[in-house]
């Protein structure tokens, strides 16, 4: 999440650490006159994602993994603060090429385009598309970002930022639409 | 006497850049002549080297644009497969990745990559191993 502070007392803002990660639960289908968030602040959100509703073999794992023990009392960290720190060094160091910052620009104009949009992703939303995008490509053991990269994440950084004029779920599809119809960077074949 | 000594010697020296001429022409002239045909046989060289030397277009390009070259020639060789499996008929919706995928032939989409995207350079090895990848 981009530009968080916490606010201790009512008159003290301080910034967060670097290695912060702000997670914001909402439940599945929760009512989004409760959990709505102002757009600008939606904007400050990395990425959405949602975990879908679990299938019943996953549902039973639960219950059993819940039987006798609290799985929480044993959680321990799977990365360091200084693994997590050098893989952020390492993942701001991917090379993206001129023609991928172009594809990710054309995305983001393509989600303001169209009737039904009443707001389209920003360019911080482009930000993110890139960051993320380095980070994809970083976790795939590439030094360097392919389209693919791109489309893995776009839906998972803009949707959230779309609004739409009628309903507020279309906008994973309406990304979707736009990553299917959008020229990717490869050779002119139609020359 | 002296006058007629001062110029004796007065003429013998206006005539001095006369007879340097005289002696200088001939050898220059064959210099000239010896250059004329160094020349010519520097040029047939040339000729004869430029025709041993010659490069074919293919190998003008870099690796990189011979692997770029080649994987535009297999999906456009396979476009109809591709349009059909993945329900796009335009060629530049697909990624590289999911054209190797359909064509299941997955180091052509590596191959494209590190060539289109990459900052290293390609190797000749890597320009054969996408000649042998298409191939199939």
């Amino acid at each position: 999440m981009e530009n968080i502070f916490i606010r201790q007392d009512f008159n003290i803002k301080r910034g967060c650490k670097k290695s912060l990660f702000c997670n914001c639960h909402t439940k599945p289908g929760g009512n989004r006159r409760n959990l709505s968030f102002p757009e600008a602040q939606l904007d400050r959100f990395m990425m959405k994602l949602s975990m879908g509703p679990l299938d019943r073999e996953e549902e039973l794992a639960v219950l059993e993994r819940y039987m006798e023990s609290e799985p929480l009392d044993t959680l321990s960290s799977v990365i360091t603060l200084e693994e997590l720190k050098s893989a952020k060094v390492a993942a701001s160091h991917i090379y993206v090429h001129k023609c991928i910052q172009e594809y990710i620009v054309d995305i983001v104009a393509k989600t303001r385009k169209g009737d039904s949009v009443v707001m389209g992703a920003s360019p911080r939303g482009g930000l993110a598309l890139l960051k993320c995008a380095k980070a994809y490509a970083y976790l795939s053991g590439r030094t360097y970002c392919i389209p693919d990269d791109v489309k893995a994440v776009a839906e998972f950084v803009l949707a959230h930022r779309i609004v739409l004029s009628y309903s507020m779920n279309e906008t994973n599809e309406l990304v979707r639409r736009i990553l299917h119809n959008t020229s990717v960077p490869t050779e002119e074949f139609s020359s | 006497m002296i006058q007629l000594s001062v110029f004796v010697i007065y003429k013998l020296i206006g005539l001095l850049p006369l007879l340097f001429n005289l002696f200088k022409l001939p050898k220059a002239h064959v210099k000239d002549e010896e250059v004329e045909e160094d020349i010519r046989e520097r040029y047939d060289n040339v000729e004869k080297l430029g025709k041993k030397r010659r490069i074919s277009f293919p190998e003008a390009l870099s690796p990189a644009e011979r692997i770029r070259k080649r994987y535009k020639k297999k999906v456009l060789a396979s476009q109809d497969r591709i349009a059909s499996e993945g329900k796009r008929s335009d060629m530049e919706l697909y990624t590289a990745r999911e054209c190797s995928e359909i064509l299941k032939v997955p180091q052509m989409g590596d191959l494209y990559e590190k060539a289109r995207y990459s900052p290293y350079e390609c190797t000749v090895e890597d320009v054969k191993n996408m000649k042998n990848v298409c191939k199939n």
